[in-house]
């Protein structure tokens, strides 16, 4: 039976009295890829970071698997973040100056969680990145990072992944790269939301919504 | 693991962690340093000046106004406020069989037992004489010749009573109205009565003198005391224990604003990767909590060995410099004052650090790198 991993209702938000998201209903379902388009300052990377709990609604109400959340209950946002939430955005995906071995060993502690070797090294040829794994972030190039970000994605059990323009700055090897793992993070029972200003992924997703008819 | 969780921070911030180090482990060892001077200095003024049995002693004594030796109103002087005891006689110049002095120089001077201790003798008891160590040396075996009518034991009481009573040796109230009783009028008739007060504190001495004149205000009356010209360094002394208590608490807060700058510093340097850490699920109090305890393991051995080195070098410094050994309640003292310094250390630490850390991972500010 299908159902929704997250919905959202008139959510609206103003950020320094600029009004930035406009009565948003949008429904998110489980198991499934959801795009969010638009083009820059539409509101995308806002509506993500309410999904993320980053940002407070003014108004509106969000349900996460048909639970109305109370933005306040810290404990219940930080069980979610730290237990089914995971993370893509180009600038905040590692740590620098350590290894790319060394973040997914930081990760994985947070998370109280062990790496499988057998499938941190799938993930490493999927994304062809196997001669990175020992080596420091900060000396690998803008796709490298976006893959590497996505063995982070791949290797943890997330019940929801929410992406920040994942296509930025990627040339089209990498964006090849990318839609191989997403095919392959499908597979997983894992809801998954990808905000971009690009249309190329959107093959790729099973709902597709516009920021410019949703955010009127 | 938690707690290693920020091995990761060493390489870029090694010269940060190791000033961390350096500074606690100095400012241990200077808060240190501040507070066993102050105790010494608190135990010298305080014992030696502001609570000296022997500062506190005032001697008075009066002719009227045909120069007779004159009795005052003991009720009166007993009054005075701070006024401890006051103990009245005609000093004895007894005769002893002592080979160097044929008589007892300073006189005998009876004082009130319960507080001999202001003269420097403890537990004075009925029927001894108590001789100067200092001016009287081996009094056990010295025999008074006068017919006092009773049998006394000679002692001696340790050193000298304070100058006012140079040479001066003492029996209780008892003993000596006994001694006089025996004695021929003509014995003390001749001598002018003494006072010997005693205050509660050197600070109220001036005072107490002040009254004593008001007392007699139309006799030729002489107040003695050893405290006498020491009123600015009396007052000093109190003034200089609360500059002392001043400089270590400024010093303190000194040492907790150097601590909110390095750690202030430290975190800036870290605050992508809080972010990060954050974005990745470790709840901004656990990140708080594991960076504390990383700073802790780093430190925390460093504070024990300033504190350690700083006890020892204090207790070898009163042993061989001071020749002072420490009683029982200087070391609880000093334990109890390092477990304070470990402790407000590192509450400083954590609480510097929950703060920084909430403010750096806070939404706003970590929604506003994701904008730009």
């Amino acid at each position: 039976m299908d159902c929704d991993k997250l919905s959202l209702q008139n959510i609206c938000l103003s950020i320094g009295g600029k009004s930035i998201l406009r009565g948003i209903n949008i429904t998110i379902p489980e198991n499934k890829i959801t795009l969010i388009y638009g083009k820059s300052g539409s509101g995308k990377t806002s509506l993500l970071n309410i999904m993320n709990f980053l940002y407070r609604p003014d108004s509106g109400e969000m349900r996460y698997n048909n639970q109305a959340v109370n933005f306040d209950n810290n404990e219940f946002i930080d069980r979610l973040r730290n237990e089914e939430i995971g993370y893509f955005h180009q600038e905040l995906a590692f740590i620098e100056n350590i290894t790319l071995l060394e973040n997914l060993k930081i990760f994985a502690d947070i998370k109280n969680q062990k790496i499988d070797d057998r499938q941190l090294d799938f993930c490493l040829k999927l994304l062809d990145i196997e001669p990175l794994l020992n080596a420091d972030i900060s000396v690998m190039s803008g796709g490298e990072r976006q893959r590497a970000a996505f063995v982070k994605l791949m290797l943890f059990p997330y019940a929801l992944i929410l992406m920040d323009e994942p296509t930025n700055n990627l040339d089209d090897d990498n964006i090849r790269y990318m839609m191989e793992a997403v095919k392959l993070l499908r597979q997983k029972p894992t809801t998954i939301v990808i905000v971009s200003h690009s249309k190329k992924i959107m093959e790729t997703a099973d709902t597709v919504y516009n920021m410019e008819e949703i955010n009127a | 693991m938690r707690n290693q969780l920020f091995g990761f921070s060493d390489m870029k911030n090694k010269k940060r962690y190791a000033l961390i180090q350096a500074v606690v482990f100095l400012s241990v060892l200077i808060l240190n340093a501040l507070v066993q001077v102050s105790m010494l200095a608190v135990q010298t003024i305080s014992n030696e000046i502001l609570n000296s049995t022997k500062l506190s002693l005032i001697l008075f004594e009066g002719n009227n106004k045909s120069a007779s030796p004159y009795r005052y109103d003991m009720e009166a002087i007993r009054k005075i406020n701070h006024v401890v005891f006051a103990s009245e006689c005609r000093p004895l110049f007894l005769s002893v069989s002592d080979p160097l002095k044929k008589q007892s120089g300073g006189g005998v001077y009876a004082i009130d037992p319960r507080f001999s201790y202001y003269v420097g003798i403890s537990n004075m008891k009925d029927n001894c004489i108590y001789f100067p160590q200092d001016s009287y040396p081996n009094a056990e075996n010295y025999t008074v010749s006068d017919p006092i009518g009773i049998k006394v034991k000679t002692v001696n009481y340790p050193h000298n009573a304070p100058m006012i009573l140079h040479d001066a040796c003492f029996m209780t109230e008892n003993t000596y109205a006994a001694i006089v009783k025996n004695l021929p009028a003509s014995f003390v008739q001749h001598v002018q009565p003494v006072y010997i007060l005693g205050v509660d504190k050197v600070q109220n001495v001036y005072g107490v003198v002040k009254n004593l004149y008001a007392v007699a205000p139309d006799d030729d009356a002489l107040a003695m005391y050893q405290a006498n010209g020491l009123e600015n360094m009396v007052a000093d002394a109190n003034t200089l224990l609360w500059i002392m208590i001043a400089v270590f608490v400024a010093f303190f807060l000194f040492h907790v604003f150097v601590i909110i700058y390095l750690s202030s510093s430290l975190i800036n340097n870290l605050s992508r990767d809080l972010m990060i850490l954050y974005l990745n699920g470790l709840p901004r109090k656990k990140i708080a909590h594991s960076l504390f305890a990383y700073i802790k393991n780093k430190t925390l051995r460093g504070i024990l060995a300033s504190s350690l080195i700083s006890v020892i070098a204090f207790l070898s410094a009163m042993k061989f410099l001071l020749h002072q050994s420490p009683e029982g309640y200087w070391y609880l003292i000093l334990i109890a004052i390092n477990a304070l310094v470990i402790f407000m250390n590192l509450f400083t630490f954590k609480i510097v650090i929950g703060k920084i850390v909430s403010a750096k991972t806070s939404n706003g500010n970590i929604s506003k790198i994701i904008r730009n």
